[in-house]
């Protein structure tokens, strides 16, 4: 049942050859069965059973829609209204939002069942899922790796068959690397395609929603959900949506695909280089166009996105005082007291890392020699990537140098840990849609290629990664339930 | 760049955080390395470039200034750490003294 993909589980839902109950009583049982990854925060079989018991009244009366019944969770940076939010911090860890983000909202109409919240770097902050409050999750290709970060908890759960697909959050690479290093499929859209309503906000200029699932056809389905304007949120576009699914199947070619040499350096695991290589091949074969590109503003993507993330995440996070909702120390005798060791008390050590960073750059006689450097170096970084873009549909890389490294690895230098995004990150300074695909392994780790295009040309990556998954199996390649994680 | 304990905790007051000994120091050490990572960005020429500040070159949208909620107090106060009387309690900010 858990080897379906959403078409599939569609399909046999609305012919009523299963229920939504029982398809959600077999996913739940696999998560009682691994909590070993710890891959949730929350899990609610009540309310889940109750969600897909009024859903199969609904596919009973014929009035079934996409993804109605079918299981999933979201990332606890979702404000849910029926499950605590954390955002995987100590800060949070009582909060009930009096609200639902507009994703939430979207997937409850279209007949969603959740499930739970999945576990994440606190605040987002984070490539390995290590800074959660809730502890560390784990690989479930090898349980003493990291699944990569922040949305970490959301990957696991997909690649052990815990849940068919989930949303996640994507400031430098958050549901890219992590799809990577699990072996799944996940696309951060293009900036303004999703809403960040009820979303908890780490870098604004840079934050993104999108799916997580196993295969580009799943993920169409569900951005169709997802996606589209909302008055809520002041970045969302308002435009019309393609139809995602439909335009899995258009045809190929003319294609010309980019590779850039900067991708393909010593220090990118040669496994993986050669996995990139074979991928490529499938699209040549099929008549695509290769393009060498040179990034020159490569080397800057990485300390770019982090003057401007911690910029915005100090910003941002000077909403948590203590005061209006969230943790509130019980020793404090002034204001000041009150909401300075409110913040020393709740957040972890990444998040005071990256606010104090980020107050830095914004500080007197540091802004314009950081923080507005930044942005315009953001803009040299993003006018190479659409002069590339006007000669190439997509560039293709490596989503990550490394396959998953192991838990505790790197934690000493947090400057090598930023490392992890080095190619996600320049899809969040530009806006543009990127997704990563399973596409091999390496010493038993799965391997991801990333797809980038230009702004708002999801279909067309979507296109392009459905293309590959007809013509290989690596999305359909799932760890081994033997390995004792159910 | 070396980043001094008293940068430091300059920076902390700045962003509101409590500093302890054994945290100062491991900050004071991560956020050095981290400002000697981004330095490089300085040495970049962009004297012709225009900050890039939205990343569709969008301005922000704006709503019609009306008011478009219910009064949400009771749900505020819910979700308040400590809240009487529609107020957030907070440690007395005004001392009158003797």
């Amino acid at each position: 049942m858990h080897t379906l993909s959403l078409r599939e589980m569609t399909q046999a839902l609305q012919k009523q050859q299963l229920s939504s109950t029982e398809l959600t009583q077999h996913f739940l049982n696999r998560i009682s069965n691994a909590k070993t990854l710890n891959a949730f925060i929350t899990i609610d079989e009540q309310q889940a059973m109750a969600a897909a018991a009024d859903a199969d009244k609904i596919l009973i009366r014929g009035d079934g829609k996409p993804l109605t019944g079918i299981p999933m969770a979201h990332k606890d940076i979702f404000c849910t209204q029926t499950m605590p939010t954390t955002c995987g911090s100590k800060m949070l860890a009582d909060f009930h939002s009096p609200y639902q983000a507009t994703i939430v909202k979207r997937l409850a109409e279209q007949g969603a069942v959740l499930l739970g919240k999945t576990n994440m770097d606190e605040f987002a902050m984070g490539s390995a899922n290590e800074s959660s409050y809730f502890g560390h999750v784990k690989n479930p290709w090898a349980l003493n790796r990291t699944p990569g970060g922040s949305s970490g908890g959301s990957a696991s759960a997909i690649a052990a068959n815990l849940i068919p697909y989930a949303t996640g959050s994507d400031t430098g690479g958050s549901i890219r690397q992590p799809a990577a290093f699990c072996g799944i499929s996940g696309l951060k859209p293009t900036y303004g395609l999703a809403s960040r309503f009820g979303m908890i906000a780490f870098a604004s200029s840079l934050d993104q929603a999108g799916p997580m699932a196993h295969s580009a056809e799943d993920l169409a389905y569900i951005l169709q959900a997802m996606a589209g304007f909302d008055e809520n949120d002041s970045t969302s576009i308002n435009k019309p949506l393609p139809d995602y699914p439909a335009a899995l199947n258009k045809p190929l070619t003319p294609l010309r695909i980019g590779l850039p040499t900067c991708f393909f350096q010593p220090q990118v695991d040669s496994n993986i280089q050669q996995a990139i290589t074979d991928a490529v091949k499938v699209f040549e074969q099929a008549g695509a166009e290769i393009v060498e590109l040179n990034l020159s503003m490569q080397p800057l993507w990485v300390p770019c996105y982090y003057v401007i993330a911690c910029a915005e995440a100090s910003s941002n996070l000077s909403r948590f005082d203590g005061i209006r909702f969230g943790y509130r120390t019980p020793h404090a005798d002034s204001l000041i007291e009150l909401i300075t060791r409110s913040r020393h008390e709740a957040f972890g050590i990444e998040v005071k890392r990256r606010i104090l960073t980020g107050t830095y750059v914004l500080s007197s006689g540091y802004f314009d020699d950081y923080y507005v450097q930044a942005q315009k170096v953001r803009r040299m970084i993003q006018n190479e990537l659409q002069t590339a873009l006007a000669q190439v549909d997509v560039i293709i890389g490596p989503t990550t140098p490394t396959c998953a490294f192991k838990l505790g690895e790197k934690i000493t230098n947090p400057t090598e840990r930023y490392l992890a995004d080095v190619f996600t990150v320049a899809a969040n300074l530009a806006g543009l849609p990127a997704l990563s695909i399973p596409v091999g392994f390496s010493a038993g780790l799965p391997i991801g290629m990333q797809l980038m295009g230009a702004h708002f040309s999801e279909s067309r990556l979507l296109n392009l990664a459905h293309y590959y998954q007809q013509c290989t199996d690596w999305h359909q390649t799932r760890p081994n339930d033997e390995r004792g994680f159910t | 760049m070396s980043t001094s304990k008293n940068d430091l905790k300059k920076i902390a007051a700045l962003a509101y955080i409590e500093m302890d000994s054994n945290s100062t120091n491991q900050l004071a050490h991560d956020v050095g390395a981290i400002m000697d990572f981004v330095e490089q960005l300085r040495g970049v020429n962009t004297s012709q470039v225009t900050p890039l500040l939205h990343p569709l070159d969008l301005e922000q949208r704006l709503r019609a200034d009306v008011v478009n909620e219910e009064n949400n107090v009771s749900q505020l106060a819910d979700i308040a750490p400590l809240f009487a009387d529609n107020l957030y309690l907070v440690p007395k900010v005004i001392d009158i003294g003797k």
